[in-house]
């Protein structure tokens, strides 16, 4: 039964893996506060039939979408909620920057359906004539973030997100109940990189030295020595300090799901430049003698490495898109 | 001939995007029942190109709510691929936090998804979950919301993030324990402890002796005579961690052994073009379709008929206690992997209590450079719903070039869709359809425990369902509602 004078609020799935849900109960207790507030009027992933319902609805006050756009019926519910919803929430790297789906954004559907059905195991193939009401949703070209679809007013970053997130949210969710929209665009987190707040930062962050490139399985990890002065590659420098650093204080470097820091563009290029300067800085001679390209080949995997959560936001894909549409 | 198309859409409580789509005749007979996945991300393509070794950080994108399975088993996976044999410390927090994902997944499918229809069979759909369980029984609810918040101070000390974490290497594990670490799990574990304690005593009294649960316990609908599949331990023990693969048929014969490298030997998968997830099926049966006889499932049942005993006391005296009541094995009643669960679950906490005790826990030898790579690498695990393959390819620079996930709600995929079949046929057919009935079909998804559970957990706190049921005809008109609120089913007619 709704409760007058409350706020409706939806939340509505594009490709997930269920983790923001997960993020969001182990808030616990604190939910309640908000469940006082708002009604949810929808929760869950939907196709044809769902949508029907969120369309006879009028208004939703707060629609939260998680997950990447990878699909016909994904866009549909993104839409959606855009046309409905006073405030669209983006939650997670899925539906900020794309996620880790995200990775499949340069492939079209048919690359990805050829690999998925030539696995070793797919021995047994059949196309059977389906009713419409049987058929699958279409497979988009390509895989985007949902913030590449509609301009959503709260971004909440994190695979998934964390507690520093999480509290923006309530925060947000208990000030609009008051009558409170938050003014422009929010993003959760704090406006510097990560380094900044590593508990690993060496005397001067703007000294540090790279002895070469290591991938992870290559070393034994110092756990408490700055990962670039032993040569792993941290997204520290490029990625928003919007996490309590539970990898890093795991003794794992960051792999940038909070996405981008504040005033970077493409986390690919900025963290390219940022290796660049200083990557053996120290060793000039050697620097000269085998090129600085030698020691970058050791970056085996540069997409997967700089854009684990991006790429569907990275110029990469933005030029791939352009040079499709020009045919 | 006309059909009508039930569908339930979307199917609660389980993973991702799921639609189930009953297809009745002109003679209100069920002729068909479709459970179909309608989410794609593409994971076996995009991993291919990735270097290996960050393989457990990306696949664990694959579940959000049982990511820790496919992070450790990635793990595993890169043990084989670059030869390193963890060293025992390594693999022994590695199986200490793997229970702690059991337990955790375990909780949150019986109390939230699985109780409510058993704990609150006559309430009110709207109070049929989790806000009814808090009026009904204050106790059981209350003591599960505080496991949440353990569970995830737990999966905290192990893997700096509870969801998608940061822990295994190729080799081991990326950081020593110090005693504070120890200690702060010891302590959590034993107020978890207390907590499955009473559950469990819970569900032997109230439940398991219930009416509701001892008819559709015994309900032939409720009933797939199948193979079983799991991974054994030493002597055929319970063993979530390591061990090998036992098949064994309906009879409970065992028709194979083997170890996971050579699992392609044994499991083939079938590919149609109304569902993107696979089915699964025993390669020297070939695929059979939807027959009862052919089909194998796995999870907290199949585990428990395919080993022999389990390493741990009272779980093992609940366990023959469970044997006995049947009679033999296998068990085949769909409802018992309710009781498997639970049985699983007390397991894993009495596994966890002991191990944190053991010794060598804070050693500093956790991980292995050393060893010969092979390029190739296959990790089995059983995830809390049931055997979980991992199999990566990689090149001379340690980039993937294969990669290939068989998931336990993929490797009972077929299984589902057969009992949802079955159970439509006796439910659905010339009958009148409502809430009731409805809920009879999800409750046999249900039993198998596709994931996501938390998104029913969310919407159950505020006492709403996620669907409505609308009768179409084959204009698109609405001839009929059923069910309240944002209860919807669409059932409309073909064109």
């Amino acid at each position: 039964m709704r409760v007058m004078g409350k706020l409706k609020l939806a939340i509505v799935y594009g490709a997930i893996c269920g983790g923001c849900d997960v993020s969001l109960v182990n808030i616990g207790e604190k939910l309640a506060n908000v469940l006082e507030k708002y009604d949810i009027v929808y929760w869950g992933a939907a196709i044809d039939g769902k949508a029907d319902m969120l369309e006879r609805l009028d208004k939703i006050d707060v629609a939260i979408y998680m997950g990447t756009v990878r699909t016909e019926s994904n866009l549909k519910y993104a839409k959606l909620i855009r046309d409905k919803a006073d405030l669209v929430v983006a939650y997670g790297a899925c539906a900020v920057y794309g996620g880790i789906p995200g990775l499949g954004a340069l492939m079209e559907p048919e690359e990805i359906m050829k690999i998925v059905s030539s696995t070793v195991t797919t021995e047994s193939k059949e196309e059977i004539d389906l009713p419409e009401e049987l058929k699958l949703p279409k497979i988009l070209p390509t895989c985007t973030s949902l913030v590449e679809v509609l301009d959503p007013d709260v971004m909440a970053p994190g695979c998934p997100p964390g507690s520093i997130s999480n509290d923006g949210l309530l925060k947000v969710l208990i000030d609009y109940a008051a009558g409170k929209k938050p003014e422009g665009k929010v993003i959760f987190g704090e406006e510097q990189s990560l380094c900044y707040e590593c508990p690993r930062k060496p005397k001067d962050l703007n000294k540090i030295v790279m002895p070469g490139i290591y991938r992870l399985h290559e070393i034994r990890i110092d756990e408490s020595k700055c990962f670039l002065e032993q040569g792993i590659l941290c997204m520290g420098p490029a990625t928003r300090a919007a996490c309590e650093m539970p990898c890093i204080k795991n003794n794992m470097p960051c792999i940038g799901c909070m996405g981008p820091a504040p005033g970077v563009d493409d986390v690919g290029l900025k963290h390219l430049s940022a290796i660049a300067s200083v990557l053996l800085v120290d060793k000039e001679k050697e620097l000269l003698e085998k090129g600085l390209a030698k020691h970058l080949d050791k970056i085996v995997d540069p997409l997967g490495l700089f854009y684990k959560y991006t790429l569907p936001r990275s110029y990469l894909t933005k030029l791939s898109i352009k040079r499709k549409r020009r045919g | 001939m006309a059909y009508q198309f039930v569908s339930i859409d979307p199917v609660t409580r389980v993973e991702g995007e799921v639609r189930a789509v009953i297809v009745i005749d002109d003679k209100g007979e069920v002729k068909d029942a479709y459970y179909q996945t309608l989410e794609i991300r593409g994971f076996e393509a995009f991993c291919k190109g990735r270097a290996v070794e960050e393989l457990p950080r990306i696949t664990s994108a694959v579940c959000g709510v049982c990511s820790w399975a496919h992070h450790v088993a990635s793990g595993k996976t890169l043990d084989v691929l670059f030869g390193r044999e963890p060293p025992p410390t390594a693999k022994k927090l590695r199986e200490i936090a793997y229970f702690m994902q059991i337990i955790d997944s375990h909780l949150l499918h019986f109390i939230v998804m699985a109780l409510p229809d058993f704990a609150l069979p006559n309430a009110p759909p709207e109070l049929r979950n989790i806000a009814g369980l808090l009026r009904e029984d204050p106790k059981v609810a209350t003591l599960f919301l505080k496991s949440r918040s353990i569970i995830k101070d737990i999966e905290e000390v192990f893997g700096g993030k509870p969801i998608h974490t940061a822990f295994v290497l190729p080799g081991g594990i990326s950081r020593r324990f110090t005693k504070e670490d120890i200690e702060k799990i010891d302590k959590l574990t034993k107020e978890l402890y207390n907590i499955v304690d009473y559950i469990v005593d819970y569900f032997n009294k109230k439940i398991l002796k219930s009416e509701i649960f001892q008819k559709y316990l015994y309900d032939d609908a409720y009933m797939l005579r199948t193979y079983y599949m799991g991974i054994v331990g030493e002597s055929d023990t319970l063993n979530f961690y390591d061990g090998e693969l036992k098949i064994i048929d309906s009879s409970g014969r065992e028709v194979a052994r083997f170890d996971a490298m050579e699992y392609t030997k044994y499991i083939a998968e079938h590919m149609t073009n109304w569902a993107y997830s696979k089915f699964p099926y025993l390669k020297w049966l070939g695929w059979k379709g939807f027959n009862e006889e052919y089909l194998v499932r796995v999870g907290p049942l199949a585990r428990l008929n395919v080993i022999d005993r389990i390493p741990s006391e009272r779980a093992q005296e609940e366990y023959e206690h469970m044997v006995d009541v049947f009679g033999d094995k296998p068990i085949h009643n769909t409802m018992a992997y309710h009781w498997a669960r639970i049985i699983e679950t007390l397991h894993s906490i009495e596994r966890m209590r002991d191990m944190i005790q053991e010794t060598d826990l804070l050693s500093n030898d956790i991980l292995n450079l050393e060893g010969e790579p092979r390029y190739e690498g296959v990790g089995v695990i059983e995830a809390p719903r049931g055997v979980l393959i991992h199999h990566y390819k990689a090149n001379e620079e340690l980039l993937a070039t294969h990669v290939n996930i068989i998931t336990p709600t993929t490797l009972n995929n077929a299984a589902i869709n057969t009992e949802l079949k079955k159970v439509a046929k006796k439910i659905l057919s010339k009958k009148v359809i409502n809430d009731d009935t409805l809920n009879k079909l999800e409750m046999s998804i249900r039993a198998y425990d596709p994931c996501n559970s938390c998104a029913t957990h969310y919407m159950d706190l505020n006492g709403r369902k996620l669907f409505t049921v609308l009768i179409v005809d084959s204009n698109g008109h609405i001839l009929n509602k059923i069910g309240y609120k944002s209860q919807e089913v669409v059932i409309g007619c073909p064109k």
